[in-house]
């Protein structure tokens, strides 16, 4: 298979999602190619959180169009999602508390058959946040705040996946860490991983996403290049606060 | 609301002529149903409502009989004195089995509570006083002018009075500021301690009204069977109780009323068969738990929501989707002199540590009066810990906090609620079964427990601050422009909803202090902006803030002066802008800062003044 040739690591058309009776999202597509970050802007309540949900089936949604690497997974149910190759990091870290740091790591490994991979795999996220390294013995829930998102990112590539999907990444992280989950995200890009990155730090997304899309009401209102972007008037004062 | 009052009209009339339609023995098995929909009510409003796990409840019904049983006949009272004593007796019972829930919760206080379950039948069955296992026989007939009480189908009708005053009472209690900050206990007790409801107290009122219902229960049953005996309080019915309210739906009192109505009916079609009855109430329960977790009560609910989800059930008109308006600035105070600011808050040598961590080292700082001070630094290096010991969640190993003057060091959190401290969670702690406008109707009420005996002498007066309280919600709700999400679940908003209803949540208290955690988490831009607008309208009307926040480009421009930690030590601390150039500063935190970024080129001019 040649490099041309290699399907879109996501594509998806016309999803919705309705909560009662108010629709979080209208008729959304977009493609996420192979070995790109694409980044998903906007304010709250605009529907980012709800379209990475509903893209994993965790909440109702209909959708014209659902393909991982080419392969439908309309009907894949949720817990099955990750062993389509796919990882996520829930808004809110979401680590289990009462487990300690290294269990919490081996718990995002649970999809897979359990064997030299898994060492290797916690190595590289020993490798990638050293603080986790430090604390592999300590609860999830003793950990501060910043450590618990370096966890919880940390445990969506245990499973080894090909495309993840990111809820706000850098929510409650020092700037310093924010360059370094930066840093972190350009790593493993370069490695082949292909993103969907939610963030409401636009800065970081640009930095992170050749391409972006504006999520506003639900739809996506603006679609480009991160470096046209950044240079958009409105969109650096509603979303850069410049 | 014309439809549920006919309802419960055409309810009150059936209940009326019932007896016309039921033989001698059916009014008796109705006369015990009453009696157990009055337990499970007390048993609703105390696990249900407050979440204390009681699985006295029996016992508790046990010691309004037993009491009623021994001072009428042993001390030769009358029935009504008798019973007057019984539910002091069971009151202080109440207490007393509430006790251990100061100490422990959860699934440890069912353990407890069942142990003195279990003594209580013991003790009875053993005493000489209380008849062994024979029981008290010959109890005296209640009076009542007029009406002859051993007559079942009169007494059915006294039953009925007390039933519908004890429900009246019960709704009554959770739809007012009692039953709110029950429900908020149990939804987050720390959150609630934060926002200034006393819990231990409030644990041992829920014990107590749970006593009351029981005693009530007690005293009827010792009225209409005339005997007491041990197995009437066994742990047995204790069970047959827990599962009435659990399939009726423990969180609604209706609901523990339906699911006893319904069980007491089904064990009188069971009595013959009372090997599958057990099994029966255990795959009910078992259902129930795993497909309606909310009991039949909340099954009208969950239907529709399923209905709707599948596109079947008509969508509520004008569902256009509800938004988050403008805040609208506080009225400002007139700013005192910078110079004569006293200081509000005064940390002084705090150490904090967890199990060999040293979570905090000597940390002091001093915020003045109408200040905005933010504190920075690494994750992990005890921001959030600080917020901790300030707000009275930990107490430190060494040091003083003092507000203003006034040494809190290690207080409860709820008394530093009163005290004027009102704060903010990193991880958002609403109270998730309590709407957003419910939220803030906790946080807004100032009173204290100890004025909750106007629910039992003056009801009019907890009815009228309840109006008050409601309309200042909507001045808050109104004032953060939360109007849209005032019925919605706190779980079902963005985020940064939810943020920014917990600062209402805390602005609610009118406190002196305010402790933020990140509120600029997760959101963007504008939002972060808009948040600027509102902490310094917060400020100006004469509140000081104190804030934890990595967005420094907020911190920038909102804070007077910054204090910097670094693995537990305060490293640095002045102006924004002092401590930005500080090396240290820049090698613990920021970094290089290309991405600490939303460092503005130049400070806006609000940091100026």
């Amino acid at each position: 298979m040649t490099a041309a040739a290699e399907p879109d690591a996501l594509t998806v058309e016309h999803l919705s999602v309705h909560y009662g009776g108010i629709s979080a999202v209208r008729d959304i597509s977009f493609t996420v190619p192979a070995g790109q970050v694409v980044g998903l802007i906007g304010a709250n309540g605009a529907g980012k959180t709800s379209t990475l949900k509903a893209l994993l089936g965790l909440v109702p949604r209909q959708v014209g169009t659902l393909r991982l690497h080419g392969q439908d997974v309309r009907r894949v149910r949720a817990r099955d999602m990750v062993r389509h190759g796919i990882g996520y990091v829930p808004e809110g870290r979401h680590v289990f508390p009462g487990l300690s740091v290294e269990k919490n790591l081996l718990l995002g490994a649970y999809a897979r058959a359990w064997d030299a991979r898994t060492r290797a795999g916690l190595d590289e996220v020993y490798g990638l946040f050293p603080v986790l390294g430090e604390m592999r013995r300590r609860l999830a829930g003793a950990l501060s705040g910043g450590q618990q998102q370096m966890l919880a990112v940390g445990r969506a590539l245990m499973s080894n996946p090909r495309l993840l999907l990111l809820d706000e990444p850098s929510m409650g992280l020092s700037p310093k860490l924010v360059e370094g989950i930066l840093a972190v995200l350009q790593r493993l890009n370069s490695d082949g991983l292909s993103m969907l990155l939610v963030e409401q730090n636009a800065k970081l997304t640009f930095e992170a996403a050749a391409t972006c899309l504006v999520v506003e009401n639900g739809v996506v209102a603006m679609t480009g290049s991160s470096q046209e972007m950044s240079r958009d008037p409105q969109v650096r004062r509603i979303y850069l606060g410049l | 609301m014309r439809y549920r009052a006919g309802g419960l009209l055409l309810l009150a009339v059936a209940a009326w002529l019932l007896p016309y339609q039921l033989n001698r023995y059916s009014i008796h098995v109705a006369n015990v149903t009453i009696l157990f929909a009055l337990l499970a009510i007390g048993l609703g409003l105390a696990m249900g409502v407050a979440g204390q796990i009681n699985l006295a409840q029996v016992a508790f019904f046990g010691v309004g009989a037993y009491a009623t049983a021994i001072l009428s006949t042993r001390a030769g009272l009358g029935f009504w004195t008798a019973a007057a004593l019984a539910m002091v007796a069971a009151a202080a019972v109440g207490v007393l089995v509430g006790l251990p829930a100061l100490r422990m919760q959860s699934h440890y206080l069912g353990i407890v509570t069942l142990g003195l379950a279990l003594a209580f039948t013991n003790w009875v069955t053993n005493t000489q006083l209380a008849g062994g296992a024979e029981g008290i026989s010959a109890i005296p007939v209640p009076t009542l002018p007029g009406l002859d009480l051993s007559d079942e189908y009169l007494f059915y009708y006294v039953e009925l009075v007390v039933f519908a005053a004890a429900l009246a009472f019960g709704l009554f209690v959770v739809h007012t500021p009692l039953g709110r900050r029950m429900r908020a206990m149990r939804d987050d007790a720390l959150a609630a301690g934060a926002v200034g409801v006393e819990v231990p107290m409030l644990r041992l009122i829920a014990f107590l009204l749970a006593s009351l219902y029981g005693g009530v229960a007690g005293v009827l049953y010792a009225g209409l069977i005339q005997f007491v005996a041990p197995e009437t309080f066994s742990i047995a019915n204790m069970f047959l109780l827990l599962a009435m309210v659990i399939i009726g739906g423990r969180q609604s009192l209706v609901g523990c009323v339906v699911g006893a109505v319904t069980l007491a009916l089904i064990r009188e079609l069971l009595v013959d068969y009372p090997t599958y009855a057990q099994v029966a109430y255990g795959s009910v329960v078992v259902l129930t738990v795993v497909f309606a977790p909310t009991g039949l009560a909340g099954l009208p609910r969950r239907l529709t929501a399923s209905l709707r989800r599948r596109g079947l059930a008509r969508r509520p008109a004008g569902a256009s989707a509800p938004t988050m308006r403008p805040f609208q600035p506080y009225e400002p105070e007139p700013e005192p002199e910078p110079v004569d600011r006293p200081p509000l808050l005064h940390v002084d040598g705090v150490s904090m540590r967890f199990r060999g961590l040293t979570a905090l080292r000597t940390v002091s700082l001093t915020v003045g009066a109408g200040e905005i001070r933010g504190i920075v630094g690494p994750n992990g290096s005890g921001k959030t810990t600080l917020f901790n010991v300030i707000s009275g969640l930990y107490r430190p190993a060494a040091g003083r906090v003092a507000l203003a003057d006034r040494d809190v060091t290690g207080a409860r959190p709820y008394r530093l609620a009163h005290a004027g401290i009102a704060r903010t969670f990193q991880n958002l702690r609403l109270f998730g079964a309590l709407t957003v406008r419910d939220n803030v109707l906790v946080a807004l009420d100032t009173s204290r427990l100890r004025g909750s005996w106007r629910y039992a002498i003056w009801p009019v007066g907890v009815w009228r601050h309840d109006r008050e309280l409601n309309a200042r919600a909507d001045d808050v709700l109104a004032r953060f422009g939360l109007d849209d999400f005032a019925h919605t679940l706190p779980g079902a908003l963005p985020y940064g909803i939810q943020r920014r209803v917990e600062i209402a949540r805390a602005m609610a208290r009118q406190p002196a202090l305010l402790l933020l955690d990140e509120p600029a988490a997760g959101l963007n831009g504008d939002e972060v902006r808009q948040l600027g607008e509102i902490v310094r309208s917060i400020r100006d009307s004469g509140v000081t803030v104190v804030l934890i926040e990595h967005n420094m480009g907020l911190v920038m421009s909102l804070c007077e002066r910054v204090t910097v930690l670094a693995a537990g030590v305060v490293i640095a601390e002045g102006t924004p802008a002092q401590v930005a150039r500080t090396p240290q500063v820049i090698e613990a935190y920021l970094g290089d800062s290309a991405m600490a970024g939303d460092l503005p080129a130049q400070v806006p001019a609000e940091a100026a003044r």
